[in-house]
Parts: C-alpha cells; sequence; structure tokens
C-alpha cells in the first residue's frame, strides 16, 4: 500500500473504532460495545508478541506474564495500597516493564527455539507463584476491586461503559501512536537489522543484544499496558491471565493478523474474539476452526491477513515477500 | 614499517582442529594488502577473529594503538574497523537505500525512537553518498534481497564504508561477479584504497597480483611469507604450496 493510503486506512479505522459507543447502543447492540473495548485491550497483548516477532525477530510464549503483573499492579495497587485509577495504572505497567526488563536481559541472550522456552519458563514461573501466593493475588479465585473515581469524586467512572470504552480507547491509540512512530524511527530500523539478519548488523555496529532487550522491555511495557486497563476493565486480577495459554492465544492473533504490520494484532484479536463470541455459544467445539485457520494463515499467507493485503495492494511495488508475491502478481 | 594492524601469538582452535595456528602478522599502512593462501589455509577465520565474529584462543591484534582481541564485533567496528563477508549478507527484506541508512545511523550512534528514520536530513545525504560512492544510486529502491550477485557485493562495501572506516577488511568482493562487474569492483576497491587502508582476501591471483601492493600468503593456518607481488610470485614456497591447488594460479 502507498503511503498516503495506509495512513488514510489507518484514520477511517480509528474513526470507526471511535464511533463504536454511538453506533452499536443505537442497533441495540450495547453489549457488543464492552467486546469492542476487550478487543482493544487483548490487542495491547497481541501488538506485545507483534513486536518481538514481527519487528526483532523473536517468538514469545511468554507475554501474558506481563499481562499479569499489568494486572496484579493495578489490582494490589487499587485494592491494597488504596491508590487511584492513574497511579494504579503507571503501577501496573512499571511493574510488568521492570520485569519484562530483568527477564529480557537473561532471555534475549537466546534465540529462537531456546528463547521461546524460556520465556514459557519465565511465565509459568510466575504463574504457579501466583497460584501459590494466595494471600497477595488471591491464587485461582483472583483478586476483586472496587472502582476509584477517574478523576476524582463525582466526575466521570469507568463504570459507565461509554467512559470505559472511551478510556481505554485513547490509551490504545496513544499506544499505536507510539508503536508507529517507533518502527518508522532509527531505533525502528535497528530492530529491522536485528530481525534480517543479526551477524551482519553486528558488523555494522549495531549491539545486537542491547537491541533486542530494549524491544523486550517495549513488548513488556504494552502487554502490561494490556493487563492493567483488563484489570480496570473486570475489577479484578488473576493468575490464569498469566498461564502460557493466553500467550499462545496472542501469538495466534497475531500470525493471523499479520506479524510485521502495525494494525495486524489488532485485526487478528478482533476476528477470533468475534468469532469466539458469537459461535462458542452454538458450536462447543469452536477452537478446531481457529486451529484450522490458524494452519491455513501460516501455509499460505505467512503475513497474515493485514500482510496479504498490503501485499495484493502493492502490485508495483517489487518488494514483496516470497510467499505472497505468487498472490500478488 | 608502520603497520595499520599487528597480530601477535593468535591461534584459534576448534576441538582439535588449529585453525589459525600462533600466526604474527604485521599489515604496512598506506598500502593495499592482501591475504592469498589455499583453501583452509584460514584466511576467513583470520578475518572472523580479527573482527570479533569467533573469539580467539589465545593472541593479541593491535589496531590503532589498542588490543582488539576479546572485543565483540558491533565494538570493534565501532572502532573504525569495517568488513564484508565472504557468503555475501546484507538485510534482505529492505531497500537498498534502507540497507544503507540502517548502517548510517549505526555509525552515527542515532537510536531515537521518535522521530521517522526519512526526516535525518544529515543521514540521507550520507546515504545519497554512499549509493553514489558504490554506483547503486540506480537500485537505491530495489529491495535488496532481489539484487544481482555482483550488486549484493557492492551493497556490502557500502555497509562497510557507512562506518566512516580507517580499515577496511574485505574478503573474497569479486568471487561470483561477471567479468565486467569484476572490472567495475576491482576499480572502486582502488578507488577506495587511496582513502582507506585495506585488506583483502581473494582467490582470483589476476586481480591480487594486479591491484595490491602487499601480499600475505597463509597455509595451512600459518604464515608463509609476505612480500611485494613480485617477492611472492618468484618465491619457490609460495609456488610449491599452490601446486596442490593449480587451478587457484590460473
Amino acid at each position: 500500500m502507498t503511503a498516503p493510503l495506509r495512513w488514510l486506512v489507518a484514520l477511517l479505522a480509528i474513526l470507526a473504532i471511535g464511533m463504536v459507543p454511538i453506533i452499536l447502543p443505537a442497533l441495540g447492540a450495547t453489549f457488543w460495545v464492552n467486546v469492542a473495548a476487550e478487543i482493544l485491550i487483548w490487542s495491547l497483548l497481541a501488538a506485545s508478541v507483534n513486536l518481538l516477532l514481527g519487528y526483532v525477530g523473536l517468538l514469545s510464549f511468554g507475554q501474558a506474564l506481563y499481562f499479569g503483573f499489568g494486572m496484579y499492579g493495578v489490582a494490589i495497587g487499587i485494592g491494597q495500597f488504596g491508590l487511584g485509577i492513574w497511579s494504579a495504572l503507571a503501577l501496573g505497567v512499571g511493574a510488568a516493564t521492570l520485569m519484562a526488563a530483568i527477564a529480557g536481559a537473561l532471555a534475549v541472550r537466546l534465540t529462537w527455539h531456546y528463547f521461546a522456552i524460556i520465556t514459557v519458563v519465565f511465565s509459568l514461573i510466575f504463574y504457579f507463584v501466583a497460584m501459590s501466593a494466595k494471600s497477595i493475588t488471591g491464587g485461582d479465585d483472583g483478586l476483586s476491586f472496587s472502582l476509584p473515581p477517574l478523576f476524582g469524586k463525582g466526575g466521570p467512572s469507568l463504570s459507565d461503559r461509554v467512559t470505559q470504552f472511551y478510556f481505554i480507547y485513547t490509551i490504545c491509540l496513544v499506544c499505536y501512536a507510539a508503536m508507529a512512530l517507533l518502527v518508522a524511527s532509527p531505533l525502528g530500523m535497528r530492530f529491522a537489522a536485528v530481525r534480517e539478519n543479526e551477524n551482519r548488523a553486528a558488523l555494522i555496529g549495531i549491539n545486537v543484544y542491547l537491541t533486542r532487550w530494549i524491544a523486550f522491555v517495549a513488548a513488556g511495557f504494552l502487554a502490561g499496558v494490556g493487563g492493567a486497563l483488563f484489570a480496570l476493565f473486570g475489577r479484578y486480577a488473576s493468575a490464569s491471565h498469566m498461564f502460557y495459554h493466553v500467550s499462545g492465544e496472542a501469538v495466534v492473533w497475531a500470525l493471523v493478523g499479520g506479524i510485521g504490520t502495525l494494525f495486524g494484532p489488532l485485526v487478528g484479536t478482533a476476528l477470533l474474539i468475534l468469532f469466539r463470541e458469537i459461535v462458542s455459544g452454538l458450536w462447543d467445539h469452536y477452537l478446531l476452526a481457529v486451529g484450522a485457520a490458524v494452519i491455513l494463515t501460516v501455509m499460505f499467507a505467512p503475513r497474515g491477513i493485514v500482510g496479504s493485503i498490503d501485499a495484493l495492494l502493492a502490485l508495483r511495488r517489487p518488494d514483496i515477500g516470497d510467499a505472497d508475491s505468487d498472490v500478488a502478481r | 614499517m608502520e603497520s595499520v594492524l599487528s597480530i601477535k601469538g593468535l591461534t584459534k582452535r576448534f576441538g582439535g582442529l588449529v585453525a589459525v595456528d600462533n600466526v604474527d602478522i604485521d599489515f604496512p599502512k598506506g598500502v593495499l594488502n592482501a591475504v592469498i593462501g589455499p583453501n583452509g589455509a584460514g584466511k576467513t577465520t583470520l578475518f572472523n577473529l580479527i573482527t570479533g565474529v569467533i573469539p580467539a584462543t589465545t593472541g593479541v591484534i593491535t589496531f590503532e594503538g589498542s588490543n582488539i582481541a576479546g572485543r565483540r564485533p558491533h565494538e570493534i567496528v565501532a572502532r573504525g574497523l569495517s568488513r564484508t563477508l565472504q557468503i555475501k549478507s546484507v538485510f534482505g527484506g529492505m531497500t537498498v537505500s534502507d540497507n544503507i541508512r540502517i548502517a548510517v545511523f549505526a555509525h552515527a550512534k542515532i537510536v531515537s525512537p521518535f522521530w521517522p528514520a526519512p526526516s535525518y536530513r544529515e543521514c540521507t545525504r550520507r546515504v545519497e553518498q554512499l549509493l553514489e560512492q558504490t554506483g547503486l544510486a540506480r537500485l537505491a529502491a530495489m529491495n535488496a534481497s532481489q539484487l544481482s550477485y555482483g550488486d549484493v557485493a557492492l551493497l556490502e562495501i557500502g555497509l562497510a564504508l557507512a562506518n566512516r572506516p580507517r580499515l577496511l577488511l574485505l574478503d573474497e568482493p569479486i568471487c561470483g561477479m561477471s567479468p565486467s562487474e569484476t572490472e567495475k569492483t576491482v576499480e572502486r576497491i582502488k578507488q577506495l584504497a587511496r582513502g582507506t587502508d585495506i585488506i583483502l582476501i581473494e582467490h582470483d591471483m589476476e586481480v591480487v597480483f594486479a591491484i595490491s601492493d602487499h601480499i600475505t600468503v597463509m597455509a595451512q593456518g600459518r604464515l608463509l611469507t609476505q612480500g611485494n607481488p613480485k617477492e611472492i610470485a618468484a618465491n619457490a614456497e609460495v609456488q610449491e604450496v599452490y601446486l596442490g591447488a593449480p587451478e587457484d594460479l590460473a
């Protein structure tokens, strides 16, 4: 896609998502406003996977750990320390980022399967810690709290569906804007260099380890924002969201939507969550269809939905990936 | 004679195999150096040791007054020592100009996450300059994975030059090139050598003897001899080493 067209599509998508709380209730589908909010939140976890896999070439199966830290930061901040929403949000995101900085320092020494394994191991360790530290985390039952007001008493509250949606929408928008800047920046080019050819990257003076670590911390930050928002959205935190099933689901969302594209993870998350909402009530084994969709994507459109559309629209551009170029021509 | 790179007691063992065996080499400054030797002589291993791609078992490598042995590749590059690879290797998924741009950013130590990469005008100018210098300007928008082999080799040289190196190691830069590409590249290397110290590994003896001022001969992981092209051509030991592989002399 040419650059102006790309930005036009992005702008339209942003506006369309912003209209959700106005249009859906008018159609009598108020319930779906919360589904849309949930999609936005989970898309940050998929975006976190994508930042690592799509932009620096590291496959993590442990991003739910940082999501979980974000959740617990908020829940403990509000429930135990009596913090307001904004400081609890900062605590959750800060905790997730710090954890990513520590885990990343070890994990990014490794690549590919070793990296994937160590990220799973980290998330398993903390899953079991959270499950057993019942007095702090509530274990399996999780930790509930009641929402403080958004800007002081009497002001808007997240208990209002529309306010909550716009709160989540705004924060997600900031995250996506930051990501758009990042991937187009010199640092983003460094990420790409490491992804494309780490040996060559080192030989032009790039510290590969440091570059991967920065990406890992940024990915932890994104997952942390997602987790913190999800805690506010659900008014609780639970260890079950740190399990690697959740991480794996985010990998699937990112793959189907398109890794290495900014909005691919959002598209993938939206499609698969909508699919789950619609089909899971009718068919118990709907995950079979999800599995088939993933296999088909990986085999026939490895750049995912957004990546493939991008390639189709870029007919004149010669630099399309191998697998899609046949489709494009 | 002042040297641009000085190697003392350099050894690399891979298990039982000694790839580079207690080598002492001085590469003189201000001339075009070539390293030759039959396959398995340890030439590429020598380059890998110099650039930190693999760690030396023992030895000292002195570049501009300090020992660079044991440093990591990106640290060595930052000191002004660049190289190209024998198996050509660039950033395949990106355009030619983005390839160079990354290297320019890396050299300028620009890591900002906030501004779009093309907004750095200074760097863009440098990218254009390097594209001109390597003759890749007409291919700037092309994806690097679609370049011909000869152009990839030129792009490699462009990446290495982005660093404004004071010493440039070229590992078989013309290997796999067509005759006309070879001619152009040899011309470029000669031009580069006027401003930058170069050490060249090359199998094409015709090229080596035509352009280099000083030749280092390696065999079986050891230094065999050093000298100017005339001395090397007349050296009986060198001839003997190459008798085992006569096609290299063609």
